[in-house]
């Protein structure tokens, strides 16, 4: 048995033990970079200082990272800047044999780099993989996107003119990502400016520097020169003056952000003033509309798909599940019965674990708020509601029946393993209350009529419907949101746009 | 699943670049992976110490005694827990580390935390000069502390607590086989508050790493602890620096056993002095003299009381775990061969009697059944040299004047045990034994305020509250002129 096994996740050892175990190829040491990297260096920050990063099953250290500045990021921006003039210049096909390499590299290390996720940010070992797998692909969708960045040759009104639109890339782009797909968030913006022709620089959220971090050298062994990726870690403390930085340079033409929709409206503000392209990925309320005309089983499977991968906390994940009033108590009772069989609640590295710990006890926190304000206004706890045993970053997975639009789950990103569960009578009222939000992101709906899938899908408020299905993510499909849950597409043809400027040459003077 | 050990420097657990394997000796499985610490590694560690000593030095002894009784306490409070590592490292019963080896650890530290808040120094006058002198201990600088495997806690926390206590900052290399409860250990000093930098911590191995240490110039002070041989290599390479050495090193020590003695307690204190940890601690009795009156009557009785003794698994009600390694264990079985070369008699033990080991998972293990050997010349290895392991020799002897003689004759001298109800021939025998611990009619009762260590090739120095204090200060005399 295990030594870890026997004396328990809560001893020292456990928490000592970063996820170092059973190393076949290479040691931990050589995927761990506790170092930030600029202009192809590994790098300290100025100051020396220091943050640390735990590994949020147990608490243990993982590692620390430099934890920079205003300073170190200009600095950074610099190097960006001067890298972008030549690999402006590089060639696509270039560009693109370095993506490819760089995505063989993501996936022959995928079980190195999956470990790194789920020490960083507690998902199941199986679906860090998986995300390694995800995010990888962005790397191989956009080499071959890279080159084909067609623009036009537009038939001219006069014959003294050849009108030609060609596409550029942006410049030095500011990306600033989050910590629930730490590998993934980063490669689908990273990819795309790197395709076009854009140099980097990502702030990673500090609850995640070590899978932007790894990306740094295996980008290096790839073959990208020094300065095309940049990679500023810094703590929650400096994260404010390193975002305005990046935000208010004037060397930095674009900013990609996936976080909050708060932090968002800061960013945009912040980007007016430079005039700056951006991309924002922010939060989602997603509505889980089950029609009487569904096939229940496959809806109540979609639904468990949906809402607990990564514990509930990603933007896409089911918010709000909307059920008809005809098969309301069956689907309660399947869901219940499903989310017993399925969930395993424990450390992402052990053998069946399903739902890993949330990312800190802030994040515990609020979904017991969000559960209990629920609860407290007549809603009907059918399981969980209250903190797991396993960890104080741990929260069991939780039922919530009878809820109302009154609710603050109703209204808010619950970010946790809590299914909310509100019956409706009409198709026009399950619209409206999917509607009734500020945000638009994805929608998720099962139906076998197919006039009424027609009709919700084109009146659904949202960026994204899947329709009988509960997983829509996928590197050839635009992925977006739209009101306040973002601006622009990431993944799909149009992925690369956003990194790109069409440059109208009217070539005249023709004889 | 290989638990992997990290370095701890400046307050932080640290990857290294190079990882060796560290062995479970009751299965023969690879169950940690150590870092094997570069000059590089070595170098950081040692700056990082001389860093923290500036603030660690001025820290008051009020503060420093607090930090070292927190320390304590949360050993303490994790006890099982390294005890249960320990045994996996090492290889001796769970039910040892947790009575003996851990709480002495615990106690090591709240040992010296509570002595520091009593030094007093000497003082004189020069009436006719109408001068002060006083005499002030300061601390010296970063320390090197190098320990072995026998006993891992017990040990490196025996250098540690003074070290620090005292106002030294050090680097620490563990023994490579057996540091994970020293890794465990960093935690401890990281909740308890300590500041970074005072204890840092690089695994690896003697030639790689601990070489390092014993060379940097920055490092003023060595304690350690392991052979003779390293001993001496120490001493060789350090003179150059005029480096201050605590050398406790191997033991060849000597049981006395007269006629008038209690036959009955001598023989159960002789069985544990003997095979304790397996023998592998350097205070075991290994060299048996019994007056030959008694003689027959102590052989029989001392077999048949070491083939009572159970051993196997150490997680489990024995007395004898598994030796710590292959290499140990053939080293250990060599002198057995010897022996039958010799052409000496083998009573019980190794190549006589059976092991018996019901749990599959002990098949690899290094296990080795307590084994007594007689009729052995006095000049023979096995009278001479460091067995380490769970063997002894048992000879006759006639005469006080005899025994006297031929118990010196051996290059150790760290201890020995005297049995005799006559307390005047027990305090003639101890005065004349050439070793610095003699305990009459019993075995390793430490008194931790009184001197320990060896003579002749046993070592140089002695630790205890005022003799650590001796090592691990400088003695300052300082002289004020007050006028008459």
């Amino acid at each position: 048995m295990s030594v870890i096994k026997l004396l328990g996740s809560r001893s020292i050892l456990s928490r000592l033990q970063v996820s170092r175990m059973a190393y076949s190829v290479r040691t931990a040491s050589q995927f761990l970079h506790e170092k930030a990297y600029v202009n192809g260096k590994w790098v300290d920050a100025k100051s020396g200082k220091k943050f640390q990063v735990l590994n949020p099953a147990n608490g243990g250290l993982m590692g620390s990272c430099p934890d920079m500045n205003a300073e170190d990021t200009q600095l950074a921006i610099q190097k960006a800047h001067t890298a972008f003039q030549f690999w402006k210049k590089s060639s696509v096909k270039e560009r693109s044999a370095v993506l490819r390499k760089w995505f063989n590299l993501m996936m022959e290390n995928q079980q190195e780099l999956g470990k790194l996720i789920t020490e960083e940010m507690g998902k199941p070992l199986k679906e860090a993989m998986g995300e390694i797998g995800y995010a990888a692909g962005f790397f191989e969708w956009f080499a071959e996107e890279a080159r084909r960045t067609y623009g036009d040759i537009i038939p001219s009104p006069v014959d003294s003119k050849r009108l030609l639109a060609i596409k550029q890339p942006v410049g030095v782009c500011g990306l600033i990502t989050p910590w629930n797909f730490p590998s993934a968030m980063i490669t689908r913006k990273a990819g795309a400016a790197i395709a076009a022709g854009c140099t980097v620089v990502i702030k990673p959220a500090e609850d995640t520097p070590f899978s932007a971090l790894v990306l740094c050298d295996l980008a290096e062994k790839a073959g990208l020169p020094p300065g095309v990726i940049n990679v500023v870690t810094c703590s929650r403390q400096n994260t404010v003056e390193v975002g305005k930085v990046l935000c208010e340079s004037p060397l930095v033409a674009k900013i990609s952000f996936t976080g909050s929709t708060n932090t968002g409206k800061i960013l945009l503000q912040q980007c007016a003033n430079t005039v700056k392209r951006v991309s924002m990925e922010l939060g989602g309320n997603a509505p889980f509309v089950v029609f009487d005309s569904a096939d229940v089983d496959a809806a109540v499977m979609g639904a468990m798909a949906c809402k607990f991968r990564v514990s509930g906390q990603t933007c896409v994940c089911a918010n709000r599940f909307l059920v008809q009033e005809g098969i309301y108590d069956q689907f309660v009772q399947k869901l219940g019965e499903q989310m017993l069989k399925q969930l395993k609640v424990g450390d992402g590295f052990s053998e069946d674990v399903t739902q890993g710990p949330l990312i800190n006890s802030k994040g515990v926190d609020k979904v017991d708020e969000l559960t209990q304000d629920a609860v407290s206004r007549g809603a009907q706890l059918k399981m969980g509601g209250k903190r797991h045993s396993a960890g104080e970053n741990y929260y069991e997975p939780t039922l919530l029946t009878d809820v109302t639009s009154e609710m603050r789950c109703f209204k808010e990103e619950i970010f946790g393993p809590v299914s909310a569960v509100i019956k409706f009578r009409t198709e026009d009222e399950a619209v409206a209350l999917a509607n009734a939000s500020s945000v638009g992101l994805a929608g998720y709906f099962f139906s076998r009529d197919l006039s009424q899938i027609w009709r919700v899908a084109e009146n659904m408020e949202v960026g994204m419907v899947a329709v009988n299905d509960g997983i829509l993510s996928t590197v050839e499909a635009p992925f977006g949101g739209v009101k306040e849950s973002g601006i622009g597409r990431e993944g799909s043809k149009y992925g690369i746009d956003e990194y790109m400027n069409i440059k109208y040459i009217c070539m005249g003077g023709i004889q | 699943m290989a638990v992997v050990v990290s370095n701890f420097v400046n307050g932080e657990f640290v990857a290294a670049q190079d990882y060796i394997d560290s062995i479970n000796p009751a299965t023969g499985e690879l169950w940690a992976k150590i870092p094997n610490s570069t000059e590089d590694e070595v170098n950081v560690a040692v700056a990082a110490a001389k860093n923290a000593f500036e603030g660690w030095s001025t820290t008051t002894i009020q503060d420093r005694s607090k930090i070292l009784q927190k320390i304590a306490d949360l050993l303490e409070k994790e006890l099982k827990e390294f005890a249960e590592v320990e045994s996996r490292d090492q290889g001796k019963p769970v039910s040892l580390a947790t009575n003996i080896d851990i709480p002495r650890a615990v106690y090591n530290f709240r040992f010296f935390a509570t002595s520091i808040l009593h030094i007093k120094s000497d003082c004189t006058f020069l009436d006719g000069a109408g001068a002060v002198n006083y005499v002030q201990h300061v601390p010296v600088g970063v320390a090197g502390l190098i320990s072995p495997w026998n006993l891992p806690m017990y040990l490196v926390t025996w250098k540690i607590a003074p070290c620090i206590a005292f106002g030294n900052t050090c680097v620490v290399k563990p023994s490579e086989m057996t540091s994970v409860t020293a890794f465990m250990l960093c935690k401890v000093f990281q909740d308890a508050g300590l500041p970074p930098g005072v204890v840092n911590m690089v695994c690896g191995t003697g030639p790689r790493t601990g070489e390092v240490i014993i060379r940097h110039p920055d490092v003023p002070l060595i304690s350690f602890t392991g052979s003779t041989a390293v001993g001496r290599h120490i001493q060789e390479v350090t003179a150059p620096n005029t480096k201050k050495l605590s050398l406790e090193l191997g033991g060849k020590n000597a049981a006395i056993i007269f006629e008038d003695c209690d036959l009955a307690n001598c023989i159960t204190t002789t069985l544990r002095s003997s095979f304790t940890n397996q023998g592998e601690v350097c205070l075991c009795t290994s060299r048996i003299f019994v007056q030959e009156g008694i003689y027959s009557e102590f052989i029989q009785r001392f077999v048949e009381a070491s083939r009572q003794l159970k051993v196997g698994d150490p997680t489990t009600n024995v007395n004898l775990g598994a030796l710590i390694s292959a290499q140990h264990l053939n080293k250990v079985k060599s002198f057995v061969e010897l022996a039958r070369k010799e052409g000496a008699t083998i009573q019980c033990g190794q190549g006589v009697d059976q092991l018996n080991l019901p749990n599959p998972e002990n098949k690899n293990g290094y296990f080795f059944l307590p084994t007594v050997i007689t009729n052995v010349s006095d000049s023979s290895e096995l009278m001479q040299s460091e067995i380490f392991g769970p063997v002894v020799c048992i000879v006759p002897f006639t005469s006080e004047q005899e025994v006297i003689k031929r118990a010196n004759n051996c290059r150790y001298g760290l201890c020995a045990t005297v049995w005799t109800k006559d307390l005047g021939r027990a305090q003639r025998v101890a005065r004349k034994m050439e070793v610095g611990t003699v305990w009459t009619n019993c075995w390793l009762v430490r008194d931790l305020n009184m001197p320990f260590g060896g003579m002749k090739d046993s070592g140089i120095g002695r630790e205890s509250a005022t003799d650590s204090l001796e090592f691990f200060t400088e003695k300052k005399t300082i002289c004020m002129m007050i006028g008459t």
